[in-house]
């Protein structure tokens, strides 16, 4: 059996999960289909089900097949399926759950990468649209150091949505601090100036719950990146369905979650002293031990959407990524170095009037 | 990136040790002058890094504060009171 594709049950063409409307919309007979409509149109397509028994294995390729991937690097993890639709070698990495035939551009999805320990618990759908996220990178790009040979116009066209893992950890942390802290006051009498200061010897001990602190469980996307384009919002969290994936490109993780705990551990517990932290009403807290120890309850693999891109400006390579749910951008733009210069120097000299003003009337 | 930041702080220190000194002692006591001179490297700095950080908008995440699901369950806590220190600086000789 061929890897997973869905079509419209209207008209049998290729159906895909559009983001702005929130549902599976036909291009060809402009239908659209929720979900559920889609599943239990397909029920009796039962072939489709993901089971070990009917999902189609990778090929490994033969030696020297293949070794150039698309970005350019040479491959060495590469595998091969193919497509459903026209036949096609689809070449991929190991680990991608979901890409697009180059050739037909059916939307491609490996059953092998979604079921048994891959399968994801939950999913949170597209809820940006392509088009939205160009006109969202053009404001993004608005800044003022901003090169204006960089064409924001010949970048956007390369934008993928990419469904990215992410491990989603629960638990707590019982934490303790011991601190000296300090309560301060000033006072003037006469000439004099008088500071008191009272010490305390303090201690806090606790308990604080998490609920699915994310980390992304793939190398192949920037971790600093992924970080930076929470937050998601659970509520739109949904059990995980194959269907989403149709259109977009997705990942199955590489990196198993014990690898990526320490990631996790590290905010839970940064977190909990904030928190036990704030609880100490003085002027000057000085943490002087801090024992923590958290306890994981529940792990979970989820899929998150992502608009990824890189781009080459003077031969340096830019990354950016949209989180597709809420829209928030990252990255780090070019920088233009005369800009800065021009600009420092404006400061500079306003910095320098102002110095001179103020220092004229003490 | 540490020692790239070092670095580049360490160039802004001596630069501005550089063209500051000499122009303080040459100010003598007129604090117009030393106000200018310490305001214009010092806004021109700051200038420069709020537009740099504005391009970029990469970072690491360290707090999990938005997936907190409880209120912070007290356990045990004191407040021992140690001493009171008093001290006493003239800021005047008029």
């Amino acid at each position: 059996m061929a890897n997973i594709s869905y079509k419209c049950p209207t008209c049998g063409a290729e159906i895909f999960w559009t983001a702005a409307e929130n549902c599976f919309h036909c291009e060809y007979c402009d239908d659209k289909f929720s979900l559920e409509e889609l599943t239990a149109a397909m029920e009796n397509q039962k072939a489709d089900a993901l089971t070990e028994e009917n999902v189609q294995k990778h090929e490994e390729l033969e030696e020297g097949e293949y070794t150039q991937s698309n970005d350019g690097t040479v491959g060495n993890n590469l595998v091969k399926y193919s497509c459903s639709h026209c036949g096609s070698e689809i070449i991929t990495d190991r680990s991608t759950a979901a890409t697009v035939c180059v050739y037909c551009g059916n939307s491609v999805v490996m059953g092998e990468q979604i079921i048994n320990d891959f399968a994801p618990k939950y999913i949170i759908p597209f809820k940006v649209p392509k088009e939205k996220c160009m006109k969202s990178f053009a404001d993004f790009a608005k800044k003022p150091l901003t090169p204006k040979k960089f064409d924001v116009n010949s970048v956007v066209d390369k934008l993928q949505g990419v469904y990215i893992p992410f491990w989603l950890y629960s638990g707590s942390c019982h934490g303790n601090i011991k601190c000296e802290c300090i309560d301060e006051k000033t006072w003037r009498q006469g000439n004099y100036e008088y500071t008191e200061k009272k010490y305390y010897d303090v201690l806090r001990d606790g308990v604080l719950e998490f609920d699915k602190v994310p980390v992304d469980g793939s190398s192949k996307t920037e971790d600093d990146a992924m970080d930076s384009i929470e937050p998601f919002d659970f509520k739109d969290l949904k059990p995980f369905n194959a269907g989403y994936l149709s259109g977009y490109l997705a990942e199955r993780y590489d990196e198993d979650k014990e690898k990526c705990y320490p990631r996790a551990q590290l905010r839970i517990e940064n977190t909990t002293r904030d928190q036990l932290v704030n609880t100490c009403k003085y002027d000057h807290v000085n943490v002087q031990v801090y024992n923590k120890n958290t306890k994981i309850t529940g792990v979970d693999y989820a899929m998150f959407p992502t608009w990824l891109f890189y781009t080459t400006y003077e031969d340096k390579k830019y990354f950016f990524a949209m989180n597709g749910q809420t829209g928030k951008f990252i990255g780090n733009l070019p920088i233009d170095k005369i800009k800065l210069t021009i600009y420092s120097l404006i400061g500079a000299l306003g910095g320098g009037i102002l110095g001179y003003l103020l220092g004229g009337f003490m | 990136m540490i020692s790239k930041f070092l670095r580049t702080l360490g160039f802004a220190v001596i630069s501005m040790s550089t063209v500051l000194t000499p122009t303080v002692a040459y100010a003598d006591d007129s604090n117009a002058v030393v106000g200018a001179v310490i305001g214009a490297p010092l806004v021109g700095i700051i200038t420069g890094s709020v537009l740099v950080s504005m391009s970029k908008s990469k970072y690491k995440a360290t707090k999990a504060d938005k997936y907190i699901n409880s209120d912070l369950d007290m356990k045990r806590q004191y407040d021992n009171y140690v001493k009171t220190t008093t001290d006493k600086r003239k800021i005047s000789n008029d």
